[in-house]
């Protein structure tokens, strides 16, 4: 019903714009008069310089298919696999296309090396994150998400996401707590963005995609004792946190085995051999949402003066408590279960509040 | 280099000057003045440009421009509104408050456009260009200056609360 009245609503926006709008052609006439002569009397400067952007991306895409059409072959296959073009025509490449692969295994791998710093490196990890979420939703906007593309985009995702909790939790071991939460609270921040704007079926995959991440459900813990855990390669992917920033080695991730992944590989449990033992992955998961969860309880009490109803209000900040408390104990299970009815419970609040302001907006 | 940044900036006006146009039309709801703040757009994009300013979208720099012409009118309109309003309350009328009130007669805009402004500020932005100028999230986190992620969100409970104004309308 509501859909319906809002899709309704949508159609008379479309139809006002059309019939309504435009601008006649005696008022562009006017304007380009007056536009025109404005430039003519106010000519560039000597130090202008021509626009650098995609002002004529339109144009030069045209100019650039004609040539394609009339090179000839072999000279347009040099063009296109000629290295750089290949880089940048991959940039923009999806899962399933054929260039996907150039885009991950090349490309960002590449800028993860040049990453000159831990924070670049870091910030990169997250921003690797971010845009295999754009491409879920580009796929998604062009309805042409299948069981192929999804698996391409969990397998990358969750080899992503586990790259950025071992940076964490590097972070954690050295005693940088600070650093720590401040990698947790991004990845939450970019999980919780996601989460909302999902669509069920994306969810759904999204939420495939994290159990040996971040995203928590029953099965997820049962699932990482079971050998689906972290790839080596993207163990030596981790940032080597036990140095100082000036001191650490640029070179490919790749083929530089540190103190610290020999560490990791000692860890291993004989049941889950190519992954970070179970313990280790709870505790990731559990410190991430608690990072997560207290960093939007401490948004509600800063943008709330006095947040209502108490009662709910105050059961956050019991089971704030308790969740901290399950932590120190190690029992991750329990922070997880304690996590997921807070943030029911917050979820509940924001509608509420949000739904008041509504109406307040409404009654305005 | 001078005759090109002239042939460039000339092509993006063809094409960005009805949609820039349509944009503000649709905000101030007064013809006449969204023909002058089209221009004013243009004309101050080019003093931008001939400056030696570099622009890396044109696309989105036309419409944050446009955008806070936009808001300068809102402004000013607020402040004529605000005296003329205290001069009419002092000799006794009754208030009534819309943004729209004061151009209602001359406006084009449908009724169904007020809606949208009951949003909040920041998702009405969001929704405006998503629905209205029926823009991709990237292109809108570009205008916007933002991560897509974020537009997503906002579109996302823009719509949302926008459903839910629509049932309370209708219920009213």
């Amino acid at each position: 019903m509501k859909n319906e009245k809002y899709q309704k609503f949508i159609n008379r926006i479309r139809r006002d714009k059309e019939s309504l709008q435009n601008l006649s052609n005696t008022e562009k006439e006017n304007l380009s008069k007056n536009i025109f002569e404005y430039m003519i009397k106010n000519p560039i400067e000597k130090k202008a310089t021509p626009i650098k952007n995609d002002l004529n991306k339109k144009y030069n895409s045209f100019k650039f298919s004609l040539f394609i059409r009339f090179a000839t072959p072999a000279f347009v296959i040099v063009i296109l696999f000629g290295g750089i073009g290949v880089s940048a025509a991959a940039e923009d490449a999806l899962p399933g296309d054929f260039l996907y692969s150039i885009k991950i295994g090349f490309n960002e791998k590449v800028r993860g090396v040049v990453a000159f710093s831990n924070k670049e490196k870091e910030s990169w990890k997250l921003r690797q994150v971010e845009r295999r979420f754009e491409e879920i939703e580009t796929l998604a906007d062009k309805g042409e998400i299948n069981k192929e593309k999804k698996e391409i985009i969990e397998k990358t995702l969750n080899r992503q996401v586990q790259a950025i909790s071992i940076v964490a939790q590097k972070f954690e071991e050295n005693g940088r707590e600070d650093d720590a939460n401040n990698v947790y609270s991004k990845l939450g921040e970019i999980i919780e963005n996601n989460d909302q704007y999902l669509d069920k079926k994306v969810a759904m995959l999204t939420e495939k995609a994290f159990p040996t991440s971040l995203a928590y459900s029953e099965d997820s813990i049962e699932e990482l004792g079971t050998g689906d855990g972290v790839e080596a390669s993207t163990m030596m992917m981790a940032v080597d946190v036990d140095k100082p920033e000036s001191s650490i080695e640029e070179r490919p991730d790749e083929v530089v085995e540190t103190k610290t992944i020999s560490r990791y590989r000692d860890n291993l449990t004989p049941a889950n051999s190519e992954g970070i033992n179970l313990e280790n992955q709870e505790k990731i998961i559990a410190k991430s949402k608690i990072v997560e969860i207290t960093n939007r309880i401490k948004t509600i009490r800063r943008t709330v003066n006095k947040p209502e109803p108490e009662d709910i209000w105050e059961n956050i900040e019991n089971l704030e408590k308790e969740i901290l408390t399950s932590f120190r104990l190690n029992d991750f299970k329990k922070s997880l279960e304690i996590y997921k009815k807070i943030d029911q419970m917050i979820k509940d609040f924001v509608n509420l509040e949000n739904s008041e302001k509504t109406e307040v907006e409404i009654e305005n | 280099m001078v005759n090109s940044l002239e042939k460039d900036f000339k092509n993006a006006y063809e094409e960005w000057s009805p949609k820039i146009f349509s944009f503000v039309l649709y905000k101030i709801s007064n013809r006449e003045r969204a023909l002058d703040i089209t221009q004013d757009v243009f004309i101050k994009s080019w003093d931008y440009l001939r400056k030696g300013n570099q622009i890396d979208n044109f696309q989105a720099f036309l419409y944050r421009t446009a955008s806070n012409i936009v808001i300068d009118e809102y402004r000013k309109r607020a402040r004529r509104k605000e005296v003329s309003l205290d001069k009419m309350t002092e000799e006794g009328y009754q208030i009534k408050d819309s943004s729209y009130e004061d151009v209602s007669n001359k406006t084009e805009v449908s009724n169904v456009l007020k809606t949208i402004d009951k949003l909040p500020e920041m998702y009405r932005e969001a929704i405006t260009y998503r629905i209205v100028e029926e823009m991709s999230i990237k292109e809108i986190a570009k205008i916007l200056e933002e991560k897509p992620t974020n537009i997503s969100v906002r579109v996302h409970r823009g719509i949302n609360m926008l459903k839910a104004i629509l049932e309370k309308k209708d219920e009213e």
